[in-house]
């Protein structure tokens, strides 16, 4: 019975988890490529290039 | 089974590999030189390193092995998942190696030895590492066409065709854009994922109930539905081996650590695996519950028609999930769910192509390039590799199936690079003895003894390949302590320096 619980637990757990993450995730990586982007831009490559 | 929709379903699909291909094609005008191809000219921040991470790390194989845990031994399957994110934790938190691996600039995890150990082993390495990594990812596409066919309820004729598109979309934007590509393409499909794999689970719960779930469990495996040591298929041995290897995973696995390689600088790359370390019991319960479902929901109807058009009657539990998706979830769904599972297998497969490729360029042809090449000449090398990556990938799925449950075989495969560059790992930053005599011990031994045992489980012999999978978490354990032993013997019998950490 506890080991069910803790299963259980963990299963709801991790449902919370992922969905507070992707949320989180997808707003803060948004703004991580961006300065990504910006910085390699700047980098000797300020000019983005064509290939 | 409810069906695949063409007028619901297929949009769904095509605007999502629209929008992917569009992203990851723009970025390739910042890929400047090899650095940005291979690691995104190291420019990676935390929420990007989490979302590529995770989305790398669960691909359609991850969804199917974990899946196949779940009908074989019930919530217990899930227990690997609990090891890896403990490892990735404790990693993350106190730096063990990968603080030294990301502030001494490294490429790979070979050009880390070569400074300790000197360019033979750092050769070497590069050899066993892209062995078994190939042999692990030799599989990954046939599954997943398994899975499209499966799901969709596709003609199963069309299981190559399925196989070559899959690849020729990923190939693409990996081959122009590199790391960049991979990084910007992970992040919209860690999300598209994600919001499948919710989903998905919610209606697995509707549909199942989780009172049907535990039921089910306890039904087919007893006790050791919940617990893997009194589990007749599983036992102290089964999780120490499985310990074992997400310990070295997480440790060294090349597509795992590219991101701390990528990272910003190494207070970055640590904030990437303490953050992410969750992720890892998300990775194997979601779909190992999925396979609980499924052992509930599909009867030997469902899977009559799959065996008839050829697939392989000794792998219903690994078929059972895509055939359970496919009866339970309604046309628009199905789309959703298709999506996300593209977006999972597409990460995957792009980051593994360029990571393999990564080592084949940088270490295993660096001896025989003559004199220092252009940045122009490197990107055309690293692109043709991974062209070659994906070739061989089609042709070693289309004829080559594992025996056995497709986790083993991943764990078998792994530990032929796993076992020993953990040990090469661990002493090249922390034993000042450590010499490339015992590290040559340590990679010898750590190929040669699962590759031994693979090829005992194909070897045709019934008795032998009984035998080894019997022993295979036993013969698991012992490889790691064979590779540790070598390299303490082998470096204790030549008297060198004391070195400092490779850094």
């Amino acid at each position: 019975m506890t080991l069910e619980l803790f299963w259980r637990g963990l299963f709801y757990t991790c449902l919370a988890w992922y969905t507070c993450v992707t949320l989180y995730v997808a707003v803060r990586g948004a703004f991580d490529i961006r300065t990504m982007l910006r910085s390699l831009s700047k980098e000797g490559r300020s000019e983005p290039r064509d290939e | 089974m409810l069906g695949f929709s063409w007028t619901l379903d297929a949009p769904i699909v095509g605007a999502y590999l629209l929008v992917t291909m569009a992203a990851g094609l723009y970025v390739r005008r910042y890929v400047g030189g090899v650095d940005d191809f291979l690691l995104a000219g190291r420019e990676m921040n935390v929420y990007l390193g989490i979302a590529s991470l995770a989305a790398t790390e669960f691909g359609i194989i991850t969804c199917m092995y974990a899946a196949e845990l779940g009908y074989n031994f019930g919530f217990s399957g899930a227990v690997l998942g609990i090891l890896s994110a403990l490892s990735m934790l404790g990693l993350g938190l106190t730096g063990f190696c990968i603080r030294p691996l990301r502030d001494a600039g490294v490429r790979t995890l070979p050009e880390l030895f070569e400074r300790r150990f000197g360019p033979r082993i750092r050769w070497a390495a590069g050899v066993v590492i892209v062995l078994g990594g190939l042999l692990n990812m030799g599989v990954f596409l046939r599954v997943a066409g398994e899975f499209l066919v499966l799901a969709c309820g596709l003609d199963p004729r069309q299981l190559e065709v399925t196989m070559t598109v899959l690849l020729v979309l990923v190939a693409a934007y990996t081959l122009l854009g590199g790391m960049l590509s991979v990084l910007v393409t992970d992040f919209l499909q860690f999300v598209v994922m994600s919001i499948g794999l919710m989903v998905v689970s919610v209606l697995v719960l509707d549909r199942v109930g989780w009172e049907g779930l535990v039921s089910t469990a306890r039904a087919h495996h007893g006790e050791g539905a919940f617990n893997p040591f009194v589990h007749p298929k599983m036992g102290w041995q089964y999780v120490l081996f499985q310990a074992l290897v997400q310990f070295s995973a997480v440790l060294t696995w090349q597509t795992t650590i590219a991101r701390v390689l990528a990272a910003k600088d190494s207070r970055t790359g640590r904030q990437v695996y303490t953050r992410t370390s969750f992720f890892f019991v998300c990775r194997f319960l979601i779909p190992a519950v999925w396979g609980i479902a499924a052992l509930a929901l599909v009867t030997e109807v469902d899977f009559a028609p799959v065996l008839e058009a050829g697939f392989d009657p000794n792998k219903k539990a690994l078929y059972a999930m895509p055939i359970a998706l496919g009866k339970i979830l309604p046309a628009g769904l199905l789309g959703l769910m298709i999506a996300a599972m593209l977006a999972a297998d597409m990460s995957t497969d792009s980051s593994y192509m360029l990571t393999w490729g990564g080592v084949i360029y940088n270490d295993i042809l660096a001896p025989f390039r003559r004199g220092p090449k252009s940045e122009k000449s490197g990107l055309l090398w690293n692109r043709m590799i991974v062209a070659a990556i994906g070739v061989y990938l089609l042709l070693f799925g289309l004829w080559f199936s594992p025996k056995g449950d497709l986790w083993s075989y991943l764990a078998v495969t792994g530990t032929v690079y796993m076992s020993s560059m953990t040990t090469l790992f661990i002493a090249c930053c922390y034993w000042p003895r450590a010499n490339s005599r015992g590290a040559a011990a340590a990679i010898a031994v750590g190929a040669v003894m699962p590759i031994a045992h693979l090829v005992c489980q194909h070897a045709g012999n019934s008795e032998l390949a009984s035998w080894a999978t019997t022993y295979a978490s036993a013969w698991g354990i012992a490889t790691y302590l064979a590779c540790a032993v070598a390299m303490v013997v082998g470096s204790l019998t030549v008297r060198t320096e004391p070195r400092s950490a490779a850094t």
